[in-house]
C-alpha cells in the first residue's frame, strides 16, 4: 500500500515538473515584456512623469492622479459609462448572434467555406494598420461612417439627401446601418471560435439524443450549449476585451482608449495621468471579467474535470 | 434553394420555412459583409478621376492597371527594394506566428490538464493579462526593449507578441474539451507528457491553433510604423505602404492599390487554414 502511494505521488510530482517546463518559455516572455512594463506603469500612476532633457523624470505625487480623474475630470466618468454600456451591448449581442450564425455555418451545405470567409473577412479589414488603408477606401462608401481621406460626408447619405429624403430619416438610417455593420463585424472572431468548438462535438452525441427522440430545440440546449460552454465563456471574455481595448486611433476604437493615448502620447505627454487612467479603467473591466467568471466560467471549467 | 443540400450528419430537423429564413438571413448578412471588400477590389482598378468622382460610383467604369504601375513607380523611387520590405514583413509574420502558436499551446497545456496547486492562480493571471493591450504599457516597454539592445532588430517586433496571453487562454479553453480518459489511456501506454502534448492534444485541437494562426498572422502583418525600428531597410512592407497611402490625394490611386495588396496575405492565410481544418475534420476519426 505504502509503496503504491509513494509511486503515485512521484508520478504527480513528475507531471508537475513537466508542467513547469511547458509553461517556462511563455512565462519568461510574459515577465520581461509584460509584467515588468506593467508594474512600471503602476508606479507611474503615483507620479508626475515628464520627458525632460535628461530622459524621463518622475516626481512622486501620491494619489493625486486618481483623485484628479475621479473628482475633477468631468469627462473621465462619462467616458467610463459610455464604454461600459457599449461593452455590455456587444457582449450580449455577439455571444448570442455569433452562436446562432456558427450553428448554421457548421452544417454541411455547399459553399459553407465561402460563407465562413465572408463573415470573417471584415476582421482582417477593420483592425490595425491595414484598416487605416482599407478604411480610407471603404469610408467613401459610407458604411460604418468612418473618416475618409478623399471626400467629406458619406456618399450613400449624400445620394439620399439628393433624392429628397429628410435629414432626420437619413441620420436614423445611417445610424442603424452603422450599428448593424459594426455588430456583425465584431461577431467575426466569436463566430470562428464557435465554429472551431462546434466541430469538436462528436456526432455520436447528437445521434444518441435523436434516438432518444429529442427535438432540435432540446438538442441545442442540452447537448450543443453544454458541450461548447468553455467556448461561450471564451467568447464572452473576448467580447469584453475586444470592446474595451479597441485601438483608440481607429475609427471603431473606443473613447476611453483614445483618452488614455491622448493623455500619454498626445500633446500633453502626461504618462503618469495616462497610466492612472489605464489602471482605473483596468479595474472596472476586471470587475466585469470577474462577474462573467463567477456566472459562467467556473461552471464551464467543470465540464471535463 | 436546391443548391443547399441538407446534411445527414449535423442538420437538426427543421421545417422548410425555417431553413429558408436562416439562409435568407445569411445571404443578406453575407452580402452586407462582402460589400466593402468588393468595393476595395473594384476601387483598385479605377482610374484616378473615378476614385475622386463625387458622388462616387460603386463599380468601375474603365478598369485600369494604372494604380498598380503607379505603385511600382513609387516603390522604385525609394532606396529600399520592394522585396526587402516584403521579406521583412513576411519573416516577422511567419516566424512570429509559428513561435507564438508553439509557446502559447505549451503554456496552455498544463493550464488545461495539470491539477497542480498553483494552476488556479496562473489561470487568473493569464485571464487578467488579456486586458492590457500593448498601447498601455508602451512607454515602459520601449525602455525595456532599448535596454535589451533590441532596437532596430526584428526581435523588437516579434518578442513582445510572445508575451500575449489571449492565445494561451484560447488554447486552454479548447484543450479542456479533450476528454481526460484519452490522456490517461495514453499515459498508461507509457507516453510522456511531451508525447501526449505533441501527438495527442495538438492534433485534437487543430481547429483551435489554426484559428489562432489567423489572429496572430493578421496582427503581425499589421505591424506598421514602429518606434523600435528606424532603419529604413528593416521597416515592414506595411510601414512602407502606410507612408505611400497617407501621402494625400495625389496618391489616391496608388493608395487604393495598396489597400488591395495588403489584404491578400491575411486572406490567403485564412482560406488555407480554414480549408485545412475542414479537411482534417472529415478525414480523421477525431469526431467520434
Amino acid at each position: 500500500m505504502a509503496g503504491k502511494r509513494k509511486k503515485s505521488s512521484k508520478l504527480i510530482r513528475r507531471q508537475q515538473r513537466a508542467g513547469y517546463l511547458f509553461v517556462l518559455p511563455w512565462v519568461i516572455g510574459f515577465i520581461i515584456f509584460f509584467l515588468q512594463p506593467f508594474l512600471e506603469s503602476m508606479w507611474y500612476t503615483l507620479n508626475d512623469v515628464t520627458m525632460g532633457t535628461g530622459g524621463m523624470e518622475t516626481k512622486f505625487v501620491g494619489l493625486y492622479n486618481f483623485r484628479y480623474l475621479i473628482v475633477e475630470d468631468s469627462k473621465f466618468l462619462m467616458n467610463l459609462w459610455t464604454v461600459t454600456a457599449d461593452m455590455l451591448t456587444q457582449v450580449a449581442v455577439c455571444t448570442i448572434l455569433s452562436l446562432f450564425i456558427a450553428v448554421v455555418l457548421v452544417q454541411n451545405f455547399r459553399g459553407r467555406t465561402v460563407y465562413r470567409a465572408i463573415f470573417f473577412l471584415p476582421i482582417i479589414m477593420t483592425s490595425g494598420v491595414v484598416y487605416s488603408m482599407v478604411g480610407s477606401v471603404v469610408g467613401s462608401l459610407g458604411l460604418s461612417g468612418t473618416g475618409n481621406a478623399y471626400m467629406n460626408g458619406s456618399s450613400i447619405a449624400d445620394l439620399m439627401s439628393r433624392g429628397g429624403v429628410s435629414q432626420e430619416v437619413i441620420t436614423l438610417i445611417m445610424g442603424v446601418v452603422d450599428s448593424i455593420y459594426a455588430m456583425i463585424t465584431n461577431c467575426g472572431v466569436p463566430i470562428l471560435l464557435y465554429i472551431s468548438g462546434l466541430q469538436k462535438i462528436p456526432e455520436s452525441a447528437y445521434e444518441a439524443a435523436r434516438i432518444e427522440g429529442a427535438g432540435s430545440w432540446d438538442i441545442f440546449w442540452k447537448i450543443t450549449v453544454p458541450k461548447i460552454s468553455p467556448i461561450i465563456f471564451l467568447n464572452i471574455v473576448y467580447s469584453i476585451v475586444d470592446s474595451c481595448t479597441a485601438y483608440g486611433r481607429s475609427a471603431d476604437g473606443n473613447v476611453m482608449m483614445k483618452a488614455i493615448q491622448d493623455m500619454g502620447f498626445g500633446q500633453t505627454m502626461k504618462f503618469g495621468m495616462s497610466s492612472a487612467m489605464a489602471w482605473l479603467y483596468f479595474i472596472v473591466i476586471a470587475f466585469f471579467l470577474l462577474l462573467a467568471w463567477l456566472l459562467l466560467g467556473r461552471k464551464a471549467n467543470k465540464i471535463e474535470n | 434553394m436546391k443548391r443547399i443540400r441538407r446534411s445527414k450528419r449535423k442538420t437538426l430537423s427543421r421545417s422548410k420555412a425555417g431553413t429558408f429564413f436562416i439562409f435568407a438571413f445569411l445571404a443578406v448578412a453575407g452580402a452586407f459583409m462582402l460589400l466593402p471588400i468588393i468595393y476595395v477590389l473594384v476601387t483598385a482598378f479605377k482610374p484616378l478621376n473615378e476614385i475622386l468622382a463625387y458622388p462616387p460610383k460603386f463599380f468601375v467604369r474603365n478598369p485600369t492597371w494604372a494604380n498598380f504601375s503607379d505603385l511600382i513607380e513609387i516603390t522604385q523611387e525609394t532606396w529600399i527594394p520592394f522585396e526587402r520590405s516584403l521579406f521583412n514583413s513576411l519573416f516577422i509574420a511567419v516566424a512570429g506566428t509559428a513561435a507564438y502558436i508553439i509557446i502559447a499551446s505549451m503554456a496552455a497545456y498544463p493550464l488545461a490538464k495539470n491539477k497542480s496547486r498553483y494552476i488556479g492562480v496562473y489561470y487568473q493571471i493569464v485571464v487578467l493579462a488579456i486586458l492590457f493591450r500593448p498601447e498601455v504599457t508602451r512607454t515602459p516597454l520601449y525602455i525595456i526593449i532599448s535596454k535589451l539592445g533590441l532596437i532596430n532588430t526584428y526581435w523588437s517586433l516579434i518578442l513582445p507578441v510572445m508575451a500575449g496571453s489571449f492565445g494561451v487562454f484560447l488554447m486552454r479553453q479548447f484543450m479542456i474539451t479533450v476528454p481526460n480518459e484519452m490522456l490517461e489511456a495514453a499515459r498508461v501506454d507509457g507516453a510522456s507528457d511531451f508525447v501526449c502534448f505533441w501527438k495527442l492534444i495538438m492534433p485534437l485541437v487543430r481547429p483551435a491553433w489554426m484559428t489562432l494562426t489567423i489572429f496572430t498572422f493578421k496582427d503581425l502583418w499589421n505591424t506598421g510604423e514602429s518606434q523600435y525600428i528606424y532603419e529604413e531597410a528593416l521597416k515592414t512592407l506595411t510601414a512602407v505602404m502606410q507612408s505611400i497611402s497617407s501621402a494625400g490625394i495625389a496618391r489616391a490611386g496608388a493608395g487604393a492599390a495598396v489597400a488591395l495588396i495588403m489584404m491578400i496575405p491575411p486572406v490567403t492565410v485564412f482560406v488555407i487554414s480554414q480549408s485545412s481544418v475542414m479537411e482534417t475534420m472529415s478525414q480523421t476519426g477525431i469526431k467520434g
